[in-house]
């Protein structure tokens, strides 16, 4: 999900994902950053993203992804469950200290 | 049109090609980001080697994303699907392939190949003569005019004989084989001739006997002249007209030559036993109902004599595909797959019943299509025109070579199943992906080729010089033909033989000469049933097939055998004898240990009077094939009774004495003929050198082949250093290649060797010829060893591969 709402901002090359991440949780998720690509691999097998070769910013060959129709339709799905998840999750943790 | 072609794409399995360049596409991907990071390092001030291991720590393990990256780029359904079929389709073809072999191996050495009639109801008569045991393929005229005219479990009975015979053509004779049918058998076995027809009703009755020739003489006699049909066709001094040619493979347990009608009115002796009889049973009756019928009939006859009938299908008894053989074979692939199960399980996680059980599934389908197909490949290409016997010279070679190539197909599927596996993201490094697909397949072919070199190595080698019991080197043979038409009379016989004799010893540089039916080095003897003292003595006698060679007058000292006692047969031996044997000493040994065998009788299966022993020889060989001394009995053949070869002695040129011997028979009678000098050893030297050629050729090709494997595994190692896989042991490159896969590749080769010449050369000798086991156990004794061949094959060549992975292992962890 962090991916696919990652590359809403538009084409993005692996490296430039993981920074994003970083950058907009503000170094609060730390994640080896190898573990990145076959995340990517297997969305791309699924569809949600597409990828080709591109130039990067440093002017060498890189591999851009972009997301796709059924990535958006994917990344909605995802978006709504979690928006579902967590709010359940606070209801849950606020009920808690009434019950104790 | 694009997503067409990607979704038919996503389900063939990956080229190692395409493989390859999938790889280079991530790692190129992956040294993007790795540069980026170390970029970005450096310029919060590291050093750069500083920066280089902290991007690599950020990073994680490069090989397991690659592994990760593969895993996903595959795991596409359709992939799958395509690796299971990859995974089934090879083990159903190996298993179909390596029971085709066996079959044919188990259909040649046990039984003769049948292939026709096709038909499943077709069965054939057998008999057994409940007293002593013995069977027999041949009816008499009376019992199958008796099921013929009473039958209602058959469709139609057919019957037949056949008999050697000598044909003349345009510019020489050559002896025939022919079946002699009934008219309207061609007919029931719905032969549709290549050419002309066949012969029908009253066809035995005709001025001008009609014949169908085979279409192998048909070619080799005739060069498939067309025209042949209207031609005269000699049998024996009697014209025949050739009306049609049977369709080509065409084949009733021999190979006949010709098909010519039999004159069933004719035959006064109905009791006689000396036919062979086949039937076509309605489509609703098992054999077992057919036999109660023809049991009770022939009992209702009286006629039967302690002989009862045996209904057998022509597979079971000639040879051939059929279900039953496919139960072991069957036992084989679940075996396989199991062992493939097995090895990838802790890979590729858990194994679904319903995918195991569809494995199975496939794989026992396409192996039964693969044997059916092969067998029948194998018999018109490789076996053919290999006089329908199984040679284990060459033959045997080409027949072993293809197993193992069957086995080394296993092999690259068992390996291309780990390499798969390994793609599904474990954490074998991923070099091993790398070794080239050459590598396997020289290996293979390396392995193939050297086993097949010590197998032909090891027959030429036995073969080079071997024991005979006799000397060749001064002895040719000169098959005798006498055309049946001139010579059918006894007495024509022995005059004809007395007038030649006297003319033969007339020629001075005959030192001696003899007659025989065949000759060892050329012929089989033949195997006659004997009643002989059971040798473990837990009866007091025994049924038991001897090789007996028929031998006239001072054979023994023509061709040098030596007599250990008695006397053999000489000039002097009473004329009108019958009834005289000589044995051989390993037969005097097995059957009277500690007596005289002089004096003793030996029963024989069919004649009233038996045999009286007069003497012991030296042993010697009963086949050209044969290796060791088998026990022989050689029963005196008075050359006018059945003259077949004429054995002669002499230290002169072989061409003029025989010369001689030809202006001395023409003499006797013109109508006589001798064929081609045959030099004693002639066959024993062509097979032998022959040998060597064949097997020169392939250490040759085996030592190459061997270099070839080896500068693959050195390259593949390289490559894989060159790949940046951190060896620590590479400042010892040299010794870390030879140690992973030299030495396992040298012993990989020298285990095969010690396999293949220890089980080959009993598999066909001892437990076929010499134990002469029941053909069911026969083949169940081929295919036990056949199988541990295979399996050691099998894991002798996942050697290398094992040595490799570990070090690589090793190295990577370390």
């Amino acid at each position: 999900m962090l991916i696919l709402k990652t590359l809403t901002i538009g084409r993005l090359h692996g490296y430039a994902i993981v920074q994003r991440i970083q950058q907009v949780s503000k170094d609060a998720l730390q994640i080896e950053e190898g573990s990145l690509y076959p995340a990517l691999h297997r969305m791309e097998q699924k569809g949600w993203i597409a990828s080709e070769w591109g130039v990067s910013e440093n002017n060498r060959r890189a591999r851009f992804y972009v997301l796709t129709r059924a990535g958006r339709k994917q990344l909605k799905a995802e978006l709504n469950l979690w928006t579902k998840l967590s709010e359940a999750t606070a209801r849950v943790l606020d009920l808690a200290p009434e019950r104790g | 049109m694009r997503s067409v072609f990607e979704f038919a794409r996503a389900f063939l399995p990956k080229s190692p090609a395409g493989q390859l360049h999938l790889e280079q596409d991530i790692l190129e991907e992956l040294q993007f980001h790795l540069d980026c990071r170390k970029e970005a390092n450096r310029q919060c001030g590291m050093s750069e080697t500083e920066a280089e291991e902290a991007a690599l720590a950020q990073f994680g393990d490069t090989e397991s994303v690659l592994d990760a990256c593969l895993a996903a780029r595959n795991s596409h359904p359709g992939r799958r699907m395509a690796r299971f079929a990859a995974r089934t389709l090879p083990l159903g073809l190996a298993c179909g392939a390596a029971a085709a072999v066996l079959l044919i191996l188990y259909a040649l050495v046990v039984r003769l190949p049948a292939t026709y009639p096709p038909d499943a109801h077709w069965i054939v008569v057998w008999w057994e003569h409940a007293p002593d045991g013995i069977l027999t393929a041949e009816s008499s005229v009376g019992e199958y005019a008796t099921w013929r005219s009473r039958t209602r479990t058959t469709e139609s009975v057919a019957i037949g004989t056949y008999r050697r015979v000598v044909s003349r053509f345009k510019d020489s004779s050559e002896r025939l084989l022919g079946k002699y049918v009934a008219d309207d058998y061609l007919q029931q076995h719905e032969i549709r001739p290549v050419l002309g027809r066949i012969f029908v009703a009253d066809a035995a009755g005709l001025a001008a006997k009609p014949v169908v020739i085979s279409y192998d003489l048909w070619q080799r006699r005739y060069n498939r002249d067309r025209s042949v049909i209207g031609t005269p066709f000699d049998v024996d001094g009697m014209e025949y007209t050739v009306v049609g040619v049977t369709p080509k493979g065409y084949q009733t347990y021999y190979p006949f030559d010709f098909f010519a009608p039999l004159d069933l009115s004719s035959i006064a002796d109905r009791s006689s036993r000396r036919f062979l009889v086949s039937a076509k049973l309605k489509s609703n009756v098992t054999p077992a109902e057919a036999q109660r019928e023809f049991a009770g009939l022939v009992r209702g006859d009286d006629s039967g004599n302690g002989w009862h009938p045996h209904i057998r299908r022509p597979q079971d008894v000639y040879g051939g595909t059929y279900p039953k053989q496919f139960v072991p074979f069957a036992i084989l692939t679940l075996m396989l797959l199991v062992i493939v199960v097995a090895r990838n399980r802790h890979r590729a996680g858990p194994v679904r019943g319903s995918k195991l059980v569809s494995m199975l599934i496939g794989a026992g389908v396409i192996a039964i299509l693969t044997s059916i197909g092969t067998t029948g490949l194998l018999r018109d290409t490789v076996l053919a025109g290999a006089d329908q016997r199984f040679n284990f010279g060459i033959d045997g070679t080409v027949a072993a070579g293809f197993a193992l190539l069957v086995t080394f197909m296993v092999c690259a599927s068992e390996f291309r199943q780990k390499r798969t596996a390994t793609a599904v993201g474990d954490a074998e490094p991923t070099a091993m992906r790398r070794i080239s697909p050459a590598l396997i397949l020289t290996n293979a072919l390396t392995f193939l080729m050297l086993v097949s070199a010590v197998i032909l190595t090891h027959d030429w080698w036995t073969r080079r010089s071997p024991d005979v019991g006799f000397d060749t080197e001064n002895v040719f043979v000169l098959p005798i033909l006498l055309p049946k038409s001139d010579f059918s009379d006894r007495a024509v016989r022995r005059t004809f033989f007395e007038r030649a004799i006297e003319r033969i010893d007339k020629i001075p540089s005959i030192d001696q000469y003899s007659f025989a039916i065949g000759f060892p080095t050329f012929t089989e003897a033949t195997n006659v049933a004997m009643k002989l003292p059971d040798p473990k003595r837990t009866e007091d006698s025994a049924w038991v097939k001897i090789a007996t060679r028929a031998v006239g007058l001072d054979y023994f000292d023509t061709v040098g055998i030596n007599t250990l006692e008695g006397h053999p047969f000489r000039r002097e031996t009473d004329g009108d004898r019958v009834g005289l044997a000589v044995v051989s000493a390993a037969f005097a040994q097995t059957y009277w240990p500690g007596e005289k065998a002089i004096g003793h009788r030996i029963n024989v299966s069919g004649i009233d009077t038996p045999f009286e022993v007069t003497a012991v020889v030296e042993d010697a060989v009963s086949s050209q094939s044969g290796d060791e001394h088998n026990p022989m009995v050689y029963p005196l053949v008075w050359h006018w009774s059945i003259p077949q070869t004429i054995v002669v002695r002499t230290e002169d040129d072989f061409q003029v004495v025989a010369q001689a011997i030809r202006l001395a028979i023409s003499d006797a009678n013109p109508e006589a003929h001798l064929g081609e000098v045959k030099p004693a050893g002639a066959a024993l030297a062509a097979s032998s050198r022959t040998r060597s050629l064949v097997a020169a050729f392939l250490w040759i090709a085996a030592l190459l082949s061997l270099a070839l494997s080896s500068s693959f595994t050195v390259r593949a190692m390289r490559r894989l250093a060159e790949r940046g896989v951190r060896m620590v042991t590479m400042n010892r490159p040299g010794a870390m290649i030879r140690g992973a896969a030299f030495l396992p590749l040298l012993f990989g080769v020298a285990a095969s060797l010690a396999i293949g010449a220890l089980l080959s050369k009993p598999l066909s000798h001892l437990l076929i010829r010499e134990m002469r086991l029941d053909p069911q156990v026969g083949a169940v004794c081929i295919l036990v060893p056949a199988l541990l061949l295979v399996g050691t094959h099998l894991s002798v060549a996942l050697i290398p591969y094992r040595q490799l992975r570990r070090v690589v292992g090793t190295v990577s962890s370390s």
